[in-house]
């Protein structure tokens, strides 16, 4: 086990689009292991593969209060249903920002798990809203993102200074 | 995602805990171990206990400027508005302070659009205040404070005496303590209390003073040496009245009725010292407040007696365990020669209190077992019968609501059928474990009838062999059966005492 290291915006990697997971070997079981630990020590409720510069489709959640329900989903694809809900939103490549984004009210995800063995399931509530949120990383795109470009600007600028 | 947002907004964490207990059910001492970030600062808690102890009140005083009730998932604006009117009723915050900052926090629970319709309804309960529409001391907010099946029960069990207890259940408990005499004498705990500038009252008991204004335990003097306890006044008969009795049986051993016992001074148990070790049992012991006294009032004495102490769960008996060591109630002799003595001695000569000397004598420490096993069922010890049982029963706390304002919103008058059936088969349980002769002593912090007389009605009906002592305490009044205190401003608990006597014929 080994915690990674976990990218800050504006770090232009976060931007890179994540490739599909083709094999599927004890090193992807280790991988998503070592993601879930380093996603539990943050403290936090979901990781993305990119978010620690690992650029495949892999992403590890666990929104319960005991933290032993935790997820590993691998190339999942989404579809969106319901109404967009606002959510107060934070991520942990953008540290102490938190803000208001509209998500999908339900989420059915297809993905695989380490084993390659493909699997569905539905979500709502933070759940979903997680599932979306990690989703978006893989493909290269982050919260602020949805802010507006003043609000984003001012947090890029601020992190900026506080990475240099 | 990060697991949460480190929210520094306090009326939000409020909410939080708010809902915890009015929609998952949960208690505030459920809070105080898995959310003690909500509850960390003087504020949170004053929140969080003022809300839930006026929840039903400050909930139907909002109701009146709603036009409809909020939908489940915006339950957060409504306890927000609970936390906002509290606010202005109960604490001196200005109200535009306190509307400010609670319409700000319907913006960080993601909610901006409810700021207008926050804004409008607390300013609305501001101007009733300010025109003294809104009435929030007498009875009758008292009684909105209570569900109205509790307050509807309490006003038939207590035809006179109900408006008393309601305003007593919505006032805060005082903070009573408990002297633990054999390591620290009254007068040098008075003195340690004195010299913190600690404003005390003294009670009906020796051992036990009332704090003017309540503070952290941790911080009360000699806490860490163990000299001292929280208790409520009314829970410390208890061991009195126990200890009264064990003087009777061992003067009196083998007298064949010890009567009833009219003033019962516990002076009869050093008078004899000769008299054989009883055996004494509680049967559900943690968090073990009515042992310790217990323990502390027989090394007082002098007496050594065997007590074997029982509790159905494990972790509330590691924790009365450790409750026990901080007063060193398991402390090898030597032991506590070396601290607790030499502290009290060295307080002695410092305050130059003569008194205090008498505690060097006190080193015998009776044999104190903690077993864990369930007094409903189970034979609790193989070393045979005992002479005197406490039976602190379980029950639904109805006389302590004014200690846990969230019990209110979370009991329920099915629960009470549940508990008056562990209480009888307790007592028909522990019957057989009780020597003839032997008294058993059967206490609730509950002011229902159900759980008090009507036990121990039914239970003596069907045992020949249980006959009814009287009790007399400075407090409360005499039932049919037993002894009934209520809650009272500044006073104990509301608890329930009934000593019963093992006759030797069947």
């Amino acid at each position: 086990m080994a915690l990674l290291n976990i990218l800050h915006h504006p770090d232009p990697r976060l931007r890179t689009v994540a490739e599909p997971v083709t094999i599927f070997d004890a090193a992807l079981q280790q991988f998503a292991e070592d993601m879930l630990e380093t996603m539990y020590a943050a403290p936090g409720i979901g990781l993305a593969a990119t978010q620690v510069n690992v650029h495949k489709k892999v992403i590890v959640i666990d929104v319960s209060e005991e933290k032993d329900t935790p997820y590993v989903f691998v190339n999942p694809t989404l579809a969106l249903f319901g109404e967009k809900i606002a959510g107060e939103e934070g991520c942990l490549s953008v540290p102490d920002y938190f803000d208001s984004v509209l998500r999908s009210e339900r989420v059915k995800v297809s993905a695989v798990n380490t084993q390659g063995e493909a699997f569905t399931m539905e979500a709502e509530g933070l759940l979903s809203i997680c599932i979306q949120h990690e989703c978006d990383h893989l493909a290269g795109r982050l919260f602020v993102d949805y802010l507006s470009t003043l609000k984003r600007n001012r947090i890029t600028k601020k992190l900026r200074q506080a990475g240099a | 995602m990060p697991s949460t947002k480190p929210s520094t907004n306090i009326r939000a964490q409020v909410v939080h805990g708010l809902q915890q207990i009015t929609e998952q059910g949960r208690t505030l001492d459920w809070l105080l171990e898995h959310r003690s970030n909500w509850c960390e600062t003087p504020l949170q808690r004053e929140l969080l206990y003022g809300c839930a102890r006026h929840y039903d009140a400050l909930a139907a005083t909002i109701d009146t400027y709603l036009k409809k009730p909020f939908k489940p998932k915006d339950q957060d604006i409504y306890a927000l508005m609970i936390v906002g009117a509290y606010q202005l009723i109960f604490m001196k915050t200005p109200s535009y302070a306190a509307i400010n900052e609670t319409v700000n926090a319907a913006r960080v629970l993601s909610k901006p659009w409810a700021k207008g319709l926050v804004n409008a309804v607390l300013r609305q309960i501001d101007r009733s205040i300010q025109t003294d529409e809104l009435v929030t001391s007498g009875i009758e907010w008292a009684a909105l404070c209570h569900p109205t099946w509790l307050s509807q029960k309490i006003q038939t069990q207590y035809p006179q005496r109900w408006q008393a207890v309601l305003l007593a259940n919505n006032s805060r408990a005082p903070m009573t303590l408990r002297i633990n005499t054999p390591r620290c004498s009254i007068a040098a705990y008075c003195a340690m209390l004195d010299a913190a500038g600690m404003r005390y009252q003294t009670t009906s008991l020796d051992e036990t003073v009332t704090l003017d204004q309540p503070l952290p335990a941790e911080d009360l003097p000699g806490w860490g040496e163990g000299y001292v306890s929280v208790q409520d006044l009314g829970t410390q008969f208890a061991a009195h009245l126990l200890c009264q009795h064990l003087a009777e049986q061992s003067t009196t051993a083998v007298a064949s009725e010890p009567g009833v016992p009219s003033d019962g001074t516990a002076a009869g148990i050093s008078e004899n010292p000769k008299s054989e070790p009883l055996r004494i049992l509680d049967a559900c012991t943690a968090p073990g407040g009515k042992l310790f006294h217990l323990h502390e009032r027989l090394l007082a004495k002098g007496t050594v007696h065997e007590i074997v102490a029982v509790d159905a769960i494990q972790k509330r008996l590691d924790a009365t365990e450790t409750i026990g060591k901080r007063l060193q109630h398991f402390n090898s002799p030597e032991n506590a020669d070396s601290s607790g003595n030499d502290l009290v001695g060295n307080i002695a000569k410092n305050s130059d209190l003569t008194k205090v000397g008498s505690a060097q004598t006190m080193l015998t420490i009776s044999p104190l077992q903690l077993i864990c096993g369930d007094a409903s069922q189970d034979t609790l010890t193989a070393g045979g019968e005992f002479d005197a049982i406490l039976l602190d029963a379980p029950c639904s706390g109805s006389g302590t609501l004014r200690r846990h304002p969230d019990m209110r919103l979370l009991m329920q008058p099915e629960q009470l059928t549940a508990h008056t059936e562990l209480q009888a088969a307790m007592l028909r349980n522990l019957w057989q474990q009780l020597k003839p002769g032997g008294t058993l002593l059967y206490v609730t912090c509950s002011i229902f009838a159900e759980e008090n007389d009507a036990v121990i009605e039914q239970f003596m009906a069907e045992n020949s062999t249980a006959c009814g002592l009287s009790c007399a305490l400075p407090h409360g009044e005499a039932t049919h059966l037993g002894w009934q205190i209520l809650p009272s401003l500044n006073g104990p608990d509301g608890l329930y005492f009934c000593a019963l006597y093992k006759t030797t014929q069947q």
